[in-house]
C-alpha cells in the first residue's frame, strides 16, 4: 500500500461515511427511542479497521468524519455525544480485534462498538445534565445498537471479503 | 400478497416451496456458517446485553436501599435527641418528651408523625397536624422542640429522579 493509494483510500471512506450519515439522517427513526439510529456511518469504521494496516489512519477517519459531519448538519452539542461514541467505540474496536484475533470475527467487533458508542454517548449526556439516572436508558439503546452492530458486522464482512480480492489489499487479515 | 399466494397455489405444492426453501436455507449455513458467526461472536454478544443491564442493577440496589427513605429528626434546644424511622414503620407509638420547659406527646401513625399533645401556650404544634413527607417540619417554639423530616438522599436528587 503506496503513500498515494493510501491518501486516496482514507479520502473515499471518509466520503463514503459522510454520504452514509447524510442518507441516514433522511431516513425517520423506526424505533419507539428516539436517539435511536442505524448507525451506518460505523461500517465504514469497521471497514476501515479491517482494511487499513495504522490504527492511526482509522483514527483519522473517524476524526475527519466527524467534523465534516458537524459542519453538514449539527451543532457542537452533538458533535460532543457523537465524538464521544465513536472514539470510546474506537477504542473497544481496536481492543477486542487485537484481543481476539482469530476467535473473534467482524461482527463481534461490530456489535461491541456498537453498545460501547452508546455507552460514551450516555457518559456525555449524564455529565452534561448532571444526572446518573441518564444511564438507566442504556439496555433499550444497548439492545437496539447490537441488534444494528450484528448487521453492520455481517455488511462489513461481506465488503471486506470482496475488497481482499483486489491486488492492494494482498495481506488482509480477515477471518476465512 | 401472502394471501393471493396462498390461493393460487394448492396443499402440496407449498409443502413443496417450504420443503425447498428448507434445504436451501440449511445449504447456505453449512456454506457459510464457518465464516460469519464464530463461537465467540455470541459469546460476547450475549455478555454485551448482560453489561446493558449493570446500570439498571446498580440504580435498583441504590434505590432499595435509600430511595423511599424518610425519618424524623427530633431536636431540643438546637441539639439531635433522637431519630424516628417513618418510612419502614408500621402501627401507631407513643413517645413522651420531658423537657424543663414542658411535656410534649408525640404520635407516630404509620408513616407520618405528629405532636398530640402539649402544655405549651398557644398549641402551634398540635394544629400543624400530620406531617410525612421530607422536608416538612413540626415546631414547638415554646418548649425549642423540632421535628423535621428528612430523607436519605439529599433533595436535589430527588426531585431530579422523580
Amino acid at each position: 500500500m503506496n503513500k498515494t493509494f493510501r491518501i486516496v483510500f482514507i479520502g473515499l471512506l471518509v466520503s463514503q461515511a459522510l454520504a452514509l450519515y447524510t442518507v441516514e439522517s433522511m431516513i425517520p427513526v423506526p424505533f419507539i427511542t428516539p436517539g435511536a439510529k442505524l448507525g451506518l456511518a460505523n461500517l465504514i469504521t469497521v471497514i476501515a479497521l479491517y482494511t487499513l494496516n495504522s490504527k492511526r489512519d482509522v483514527f483519522l477517519i473517524i476524526i475527519l468524519r466527524l467534523l465534516l459531519s458537524t459542519m453538514f448538519s449539527g451543532n457542537l452539542s452533538t458533535l460532543m455525544y457523537s465524538a464521544a461514541g465513536a472514539i470510546l467505540s474506537y477504542l473497544i474496536m481496536v481492543c477486542a480485534k487485537t484481543l481476539g484475533k482469530d476467535k473473534l470475527s467482524i461482527i463481534g467487533v461490530s456489535a461491541s462498538g456498537a453498545l460501547f458508542h452508546n455507552v460514551g454517548q450516555l457518559v456525555v449526556a449524564s455529565a452534561m445534565v448532571q444526572n446518573i439516572a441518564v444511564m438507566l436508558y442504556l439496555p433499550i439503546l444497548s439492545i437496539a445498537g447490537i441488534g444494528t452492530g450484528i448487521f453492520i458486522g455481517i455488511t462489513a464482512n461481506f465488503i471486506v471479503k470482496h475488497l481482499s480480492k483486489l491486488p492492494h489489499f494482498g495481506s488482509l487479515n480477515i477471518s476465512k | 400478497m401472502t394471501i393471493n399466494v396462498i390461493l393460487i397455489y394448492n396443499k402440496n405444492d407449498i409443502h413443496e416451496i417450504i420443503v425447498q426453501s428448507c434445504v436451501l436455507t440449511h445449504k447456505i449455513k453449512i456454506k457459510e456458517g464457518t465464516t460469519m458467526f464464530k463461537k465467540w461472536d455470541i459469546i460476547i454478544i450475549v455478555v454485551l446485553i448482560c453489561l446493558s443491564f449493570i446500570p439498571e442493577l446498580v440504580f435498583g440496589v441504590i434505590m432499595g436501599k435509600n430511595y423511599n427513605g424518610t425519618y424524623a429528626e427530633v431536636t431540643l434546644d438546637g441539639k439531635p435527641y433522637k431519630k424516628i424511622l417513618l418510612s419502614e414503620h408500621r402501627g401507631e407509638e407513643q413517645i413522651d418528651i420531658k423537657t424543663e420547659y414542658g411535656y410534649n406527646i408525640i404520635e407516630i401513625k404509620d408513616t407520618s408523625i405528629r405532636i398530640e399533645d402539649a402544655d405549651c401556650r398557644d398549641k402551634i404544634c398540635i394544629k400543624s397536624g400530620f406531617i410525612s413527607k421530607p422536608g416538612e417540619i413540626l415546631v414547638c417554639l415554646p418548649h425549642k422542640l423540632m421535628i423535621e423530616i428528612k430523607g436519605n438522599n439529599d433533595d436535589k436528587r430527588n426531585i431530579d429522579v422523580t
